[in-house]
């Protein structure tokens, strides 16, 4: 009774009086001074965001900008807490709407709280209230009212009271609420605006000095030392702690919060550092992430007469993350920025032209058939076949559905002996492979070449010539003649010499 | 006989005999070259007797004779038979040495045992036949089937071969350098259902072939 009764004795007047001596306080305390009063009203620091513009605002600042689950930033502008908006000016719920884009105001007052001060409306936004306390809020001791900021009502699970109640519909609220800013309130904006913080930043990941120094950060733009780790840890958590088994086990069982809530606030109430690229292609062919993410950066086969930024397509793992694509030549730069602007990531990739491979190897006969295959094509994309020096277009090969070539072309018979080039172009003539050296042979020399499809067929012959036989017959007969010739002409001589 | 009394007539009379003496000789000599020449010599070469075309003729390779590692038969896988140009001949069978084929016989039709398929699977592959022509008026099986003068094939297109009762229809001849046959992916390729007999097409001055004649058939 007394501790609350004295929060209530704080007139408005002096409450302004106290901000500005915590004001000069802020400013003209050393950092020597250690003293509990400067603990108790910690300085603001530049992670946190006080709001001062909106006339009639008091004790409204936003989360504060810290550091989160997996080295993220808390997303401080997404929520505002406040005291209650009775005392807001006209202009001020104006700057809310306008300004700070605030569209949903969640107040966790009683009703007769609420319609002892009511808000101040602000203009297009809706209005819930969620008493986490039910119909009585007051409290004389602080201690006792920590507790009940626990478990308030609570019998078990199917009569969870209205203190569970509200924490779960509250951050039900928060995780699916994704358009504007959302404002919290209670009285002060201090003891049930506090636990609910608590809760949303274990989920952040923030940690328990942040968690404090935010939850101190009352007493200073209020001016009162009311709030204490006291309350907060030693009351209000360590409750947690010891009936419900920790935050974790609290917040999922005892109230209920799934997890695809966490993941719905994580996204909402965290800046991404995500700078990841869930996918690279270019042209199709996909590129090897972990290498591409290295110095040396990884390198990949691909067709392209001429590489353009079109033919590169990235995607963010973070759909918040942006991406850059540079083309130099045959080398692709790709840098993607997280959401919180300054984690990037860099991907390098070096695109080379696919190489040709002839099953026949690189030494062919004139007029031989060769079959040429490859891979790192666009699929169903038709190409030219074309040998060099003097380009000739020796046939066209259709990429198939996995982006490789299997062709057949015949050499010209014409194509003088020496070094050749084979490679393969788009319809325009332009080269999209590297050019394969091949030698070609001369024509007497295509025996030995490589291009062996078959055996030789040797089927020629010819009847034996014989040899003629009438010459040697007339010459036996000739000397036969000539034998009978000499007898007569002996005897005649014989018989001519003996008379 | 008194030599006192004819001395002119006894020196005379030696001239004669001397004369008469080497045209014997000579004479007899060209008898004896003469039936050396036509009387038959076959008893004295060791070596097996010149093959025989279809007409009986004496043949021979042009250039070296095939390896014997071939292990040609001359018949046993029934016959090769096409009609319109009157021939039927055994068909037999060889094997590719070093890559060439050279059938060791001039009155057969020959398969290729390590090329395509054997004549029974000949739906499922190329059966590959092959087989002599002769030039200088020998009568070889492909003799039948060039036409030599207009140098081109004899048989046509539409015509039917039967390889080992399996029949087939000419679908297209073609004649193919000799050196370049060996390179032809088109003559070797194996196609279900499909026949190429091979021989040479010889030449109207009767030189040595340069060209294989190439009939590819299909089976009907």
């Amino acid at each position: 009774m007394n501790i609350h009764a004295h929060r209530r004795r704080l007139s408005t007047v002096n409450r302004l009086a106290a901000v500005a001596l915590c004001v000069t306080a802020a400013v003209g305390f050393s950092a020597t001074s250690a003293s509990a009063a400067t603990q108790a009203q910690p300085a603001l620091t530049a992670q946190d965001h006080a709001i001062t513009d909106v006339p009639g605002l008091v004790n409204g600042r936003e989360l504060n900008a810290v550091t989160g689950l997996d080295g993220q930033t808390v997303n401080a502008p997404r929520l505002i807490r406040s005291e209650s908006l009775d005392k807001i000016t006209t202009a001020g719920a104006q700057t809310l709407a306008d300004t700070y884009h605030v569209d949903l105001v969640i107040d966790l007052r009683t009703p007769s709280q609420v319609a002892a001060k009511p808000d101040v409306p602000i203009p297009g936004a809706q209005n819930v209230n969620i008493s986490m306390f039910g119909a009585d809020g007051n409290y004389s001791d602080d201690t006792v009212m920590y507790h009940d900021l626990v478990d308030k009502g609570y019998v078990d699970a199917a009569t969870p009271g209205p203190m569970i109640s509200a924490y779960g519909q509250i951050l039900q609220l928060l995780a699916t609420h994704t358009s504007g800013t959302v404002l919290i309130h209670c009285s002060h904006g201090m003891d049930r605006t506090g636990t609910v913080i608590d809760m949303l930043d274990h989920i952040l990941g923030v940690s328990e000095a942040d968690i404090l120094h935010d939850y101190l950060l009352s007493n200073t733009q209020l001016g009162v030392t009311w709030a204490t780790p006291e309350l907060l840890q030693g009351t209000f958590e360590s409750d947690v702690a010891s009936k419900y088994n920790g935050m974790d086990s609290y917040l999922s069982k005892t109230i209920g919060v799934t997890s695809h809530e966490v993941s719905a606030l994580r996204e909402r109430f965290l800046v991404s550092n995500d700078a990841k690229a869930a996918s690279i292609s270019i042209g199709g062919v996909a590129v090897p992430l972990d290498a591409a993410a290295t110095e040396t950066g990884a390198s990949i086969a691909f067709a392209s007469a001429t590489l353009t930024s079109a033919d590169v397509k990235v995607v963010t793992e973070d759909t918040d993350a942006t991406s850059s694509v540079t083309v130099s030549g045959q080398k692709v730069d790709v840098v993607v920025t997280a959401q919180d602007g300054a984690t990037t990531t860099h991907y390098r990739i070096t695109v080379a032209k696919p190489v040709l491979t002839i099953a026949q190897g690189a030494t062919l006969a004139p007029g031989a058939t060769v079959s040429i295959s490859g891979s790192g094509f666009t699929p169903g994309t038709v190409y030219q076949i074309v040998v060099h020096s003097t380009p000739t277009v020796i046939g066209q090969a259709t990429t198939a559905q996995d982006g490789s070539i299997t062709a057949s072309a015949a050499l010209p018979t014409t194509l003088e002996a020496g070094a050749h080039t084979v490679f393969l172009a788009d319809s325009s003539g332009n080269p999209v492979t590297e050019q394969l050296n091949v030698t070609v042979l001369a024509a007497s020399a295509t025996d030995t070449a490589a291009s062996i499809a078959g055996p030789s067929v040797a089927t020629g012959g010819t009847v034996i010539a014989q040899a003629p036989v009438w010459p040697m017959v007339g010459l036996g007969a000739l000397g036969i003649a000539l034998l009978a010739a000499i007898a007569v002409a002996y005897r005649r001589a014989r018989r001519n010499l003996g008379s | 006989m008194t030599p006192r009394h004819q001395p002119r007539p006894a020196s005379r009379w030696r001239r004669l005999n001397i004369v008469a003496a080497i045209a014997v000789v000579v004479a007899s000599g060209m008898v004896v070259i003469s039936a050396v020449f036509l009387v038959p010599h076959t008893s004295t070469m060791d070596s097996a007797p010149d093959p025989t075309d279809l007409a009986g003729n004496a043949v021979q390779f042009d250039g070296p004779g095939p390896n014997p590692s071939a292990s040609a038969t001359p018949s046993g896988t029934g016959r090769f038979q096409s009609p319109s140009v009157d021939l039927d001949v055994p068909l037999g069978s060889l094997d590719v040495v070093d890559n060439e084929l050279e059938p060791p016989g001039f009155t057969s039709a020959y398969w290729v045992r390590n090329l395509g398929v054997a004549p029974s699977d000949g739906a499922d592959g190329t059966v590959f036949v092959v087989m002599h022509s002769l030039r200088n008026g020998g009568q070889a099986p492909g003799n039948a089937l060039i036409d030599v003068d207009n140098g081109r094939a004899r048989i046509s297109t539409g015509a039917s071969i039967v390889v080992d009762d399996v029949l087939y229809k000419v679908v297209n001849t073609e004649t193919v350098d000799k050196t370049q046959i060996s390179h032809d992916q088109s003559v070797w390729a194996d196609t279900p259902g499909r026949l190429v007999v091979i021989t040479c097409l010889q030449r109207p001055d009767g030189s040595p072939s340069t060209d294989n004649m190439v009939i590819e058939a299909m089976r009907g």
